[in-house]
């Protein structure tokens, strides 16, 4: 078909012409057409001239804290299924009978460790991660609308401030006040860090591991490889978000408390974040 | 040790992986994602890879395959081209008597308003137009990779590239023309 001398089967290897990919016979061809075919020829110099076009296109870049969550997720991974990799001890020597029982010990325990680590992620943790994954609300924390003025409300009530975003070059803020939600993201050493500020009403609790810094008692669950703390204050719920180490979190929260003190004497006074 | 040779070996590519990733979901958190997933699927079968060959192809073939098998699925029609229209634009440049020359588009191109247009004409292509001309005009991939990560013979690259190209040239040229480029 290719040989048939005509535009229509010639002209889509002109491309190819251009980038030096065509050889042999087939570039003779495509060379000899286009000195007899005036159309073919100037689509050739149109296609020519134009090729640098795509040198303009944006390269985008991967944002930082990509590659520590990647990395982290490839640790997750492999505690998934090494217990498969033993498998193939048990067609082998004596020596290996002791990893194969050991094999079947993980076997049965490490799929009920899954199961329940999974079944654990509580409500908060995965809203907060989906949250923090779309970088603004999507998931609204708590469905039911408290009737009185609650603690949130009183820390972001203020006037231009009902939905709306700020921003920073190191913080932003997403405040909706109809849903009594706010949202506010750090950027830490290039890692993202969430934190969701919300009424708790009847929001149910994680449940699992609990450490105490200071007066308070916070939750630690994980979901999607994301770390995520909560804790609360009077009927006010925090939690956080971030691909960033337990202990790198929970010192941002030692410091980063007067931050968000900060933040929200800022929106009291109209400042924000000059 | 698998961990810490597939991380030296892969890692490295990320911001290619992740540009071709937004260019294909057009959107940061799917990129994300979708590059995180690769890079998941991509250690999982770290064993299947042919040592010594071109590990970034290999990497941007699981990733395309990623994106058609989770990203594609939630689409309802597919996409369609305009062939015809594609055709008429190269007869419309040819017809006219003030063509482009070579020097008129490079000092035009150096104009940051095309940078945005540029984005937009890529974005209106469908995927297998776009990923052609991604893989060969920005990561410089030659034929013969392109159609490994494409699952697609190499003549099919060539004519995908060349209507790929007519088709994003053509998109430009409206936003050239309403500029009093052409």
């Amino acid at each position: 078909m290719f040989f048939k001398n005509d535009c229509k089967s010639i002209n889509n290897y002109i491309s190819a012409l251009i980038d030096g990919e065509l050889k042999g016979r087939k570039a003779y061809k495509v060379k000899n057409h286009l000195e007899v075919c005036k159309r073919c020829r100037q689509e050739f110099e149109i296609i020519s001239a134009l090729k640098p076009i795509a040198k303009k296109i944006r390269i985008e870049k991967a944002p930082l804290y990509l590659k520590n969550r990647i990395i982290n997720s490839i640790e997750e991974s492999e505690k998934k299924w090494s217990f498969t990799d033993l498998f193939p001890a048990f067609n082998l020597k004596p020596v290996y009978t002791f990893s194969a029982v050991a094999a079947l010990l993980l076997l049965a325990i490490i799929p009920l460790y899954y199961l329940s680590a999974n079944v654990s992620a509580s409500t908060i943790a995965v809203k907060s991660v989906n949250n923090h994954l779309s970088n603004t609300i999507v998931d609204i924390f708590d469905e039911q609308m408290p009737s009185s003025r609650t603690e949130l409300e009183r820390i972001f009530d203020v006037q231009g401030l009902s939905w709306q975003g700020i921003s920073s070059p190191k913080v932003n803020l997403h405040y909706l006040k109809e849903r009594r939600v706010a949202y506010i993201a750090f950027d830490r050493k290039g890692h993202k860090l969430s934190m969701f500020i919300f009424d708790v009403n009847n929001l149910k609790l994680p449940e699992g591991r609990i450490i105490k810094e200071g007066e308070k008692e916070i939750y630690v669950d994980k979901y999607k490889g994301f770390n995520v703390l909560f804790w609360k204050e009077g009927n006010v719920g925090y939690s956080m978000v971030s691909d960033l180490g337990g202990d790198e979190m929970i010192h941002f929260l030692k410091y980063g408390e007067g931050y968000i003190n900060q933040i929200q004497k800022n929106i009291e006074l109209g400042i924000l974040f000059e | 040790m698998r961990k810490k040779e597939f991380e030296g070996l892969a890692l490295p590519h990320i911001d290619s992986l992740y540009n071709f990733a937004i260019k294909l979901t057009r959107n940061e958190g799917d990129a994300e994602d979708l590059v995180q997933e690769t890079y998941l699927r991509a250690y999982k079968f770290f064993d299947k890879y042919k040592k010594n060959t071109h590990i970034k192809a290999w990497l941007f073939s699981i990733l395309r395959n990623t994106f058609i098998n989770i990203y594609r699925k939630k689409k309802k029609e597919p996409e369609k081209v305009d062939f015809h229209s594609v055709e008429q634009f190269i007869d419309k440049l040819t017809d006219r008597d003030n063509l482009l020359s070579k020097d008129d588009i490079s000092n035009d191109l150096t104009k940051e308003t095309f940078d945005s247009e540029i984005k937009s004409a890529l974005d209106e292509l469908p995927e297998e137009f776009r990923s052609v001309i991604l893989l060969s005009d920005i990561e410089g991939f030659s034929y013969q990779e392109i159609s490994d990560v494409l699952k697609c013979p190499v003549g099919t690259v060539m004519s995908r590239l060349h209507r790929g190209r007519k088709m994003l040239y053509k998109n430009l040229s409206e936003y050239a023309k309403k500029m009093g480029y052409l």
